[in-house]
């Protein structure tokens, strides 16, 4: 048996190669898949995990703006991120007088930046939000100078 | 010279292998790019146009537009829907419309409305000032199967006493 093990000639060994050819096929495909699928620009909107947004039928792409989010009892502007109570807000004294001045400038940069194109602004509110908040909040934006106001929504039913 | 090459040793083909290594690698990178950047929840959004001033009509014996006003009022349970047009009563109107089906009830009556008076073009919009955003957008997206164009209104139960001026968006 000794004999027959020293007699033996070593196997050569069998060279392992990865098939990458597939592999590349799929991740081509997962790539072509996530361009197509990716919305870019909606991490421009920002909100709290907890409000739930209105769903609404509407094909219309989000634009970029500035948005102003009325959420709890409060509202927020994006670009100073300042934070007054809807009652301050509304009225239009004091810090909602600040506020409403600090959107008033936001319009006027746009206004320089955009020319004769509308100046957009978000609204971000929670689904349970009454519309007589949501209608004074629109009416005091409209009254800074902004155009249009974009109610944003979530896709779908 | 090429010629008298022919008869000559034969050169080893030479095996050319496409590296897909660093290819491998740039595509992994993008995945995980895409993968961190990718929203799958999508956003949309309703446009709340510009106010105008509308032209007078040009010709004498044209009827001058109705501001058909689509109200929406009750309870989220028994919603009432009324679509006005000008006149003390209604032009027509849903009285147990269901939350659900919201959208659809008013997206019939304004397009029963659209097909007799097709030159209107702007819908008003107003909803009892207790109901919900989400009331409103589902109103708002019935008005716009028909017509892109719809202004906000005052909440319906607030208006008196006001101007149109101060209650029109």
């Amino acid at each position: 048996m000794n004999n027959d093990f020293l007699m033996q000639r070593k196997k050569p060994k069998p060279i392992v190669q990865l098939q990458l050819t597939t592999m590349v096929d799929l991740v081509t495909i997962l790539i072509l898949y996530l361009l197509v699928s990716t919305v870019f620009g909606v991490s421009d909107l920002s909100f709290p995990p907890e409000l739930r947004l209105p769903s609404s039928l509407s094909k219309e792409q989000i634009d970029s703006a500035p948005q102003v989010l009325v959420y709890n009892g409060k509202i927020q502007f994006s670009p100073t991120q300042k934070e007054i109570s809807l009652a301050e807000f509304a009225s239009g004294s004091g810090r909602g007088l600040e506020l409403l001045s600090e959107i008033k400038g936001e319009f006027q940069s746009q206004k320089k930046r955009m020319g004769k194109q509308p100046v957009l602004i978000s609204l971000i509110a929670d689904r349970e939000e009454k519309y007589s908040v949501i209608f004074s909040v629109v009416a005091q934006i409209k009254r800074t100078g902004f155009d249009t106001v974009l109610f944003v929504a979530s896709g779908g039913p | 010279m090429d010629n008298y090459d022919v008869f000559g040793p034969r050169k080893k083909k030479v095996h050319q292998e496409v590296n897909v290594a660093p290819i491998l690698d740039v595509m992994f990178t993008i995945i995980f790019f895409l993968l961190v950047a990718t929203s799958f929840e999508s956003f949309t959004k309703l446009t709340v146009p510009p106010s105008r001033v509308s032209a007078a009509p040009s010709k004498v014996d044209e009827a001058p537009p109705a501001n058909p006003r689509v109200v929406v009022s009750g309870s989220q349970d028994k919603l009432k829907i009324q679509l006005t047009a000008g006149g003390k009563e209604p032009y027509d109107q849903i009285d147990d419309a269901q939350f659900e089906k919201l959208r659809e009830s008013v997206a019939k009556l304004v397009k029963d409305y659209l097909d007799k008076n097709p030159a209107e073009k702007t819908y008003q919009l107003t909803i009892s000032s207790d109901l919900s955003y989400e009331v409103l957008v589902r109103a708002m997206d019935g008005i716009r199967e028909s017509s892109q164009d719809v202004v906000l209104v005052a909440p319906v139960d607030s208006i008196g006493g006001k101007t149109l001026q101060e209650s029109v968006l």
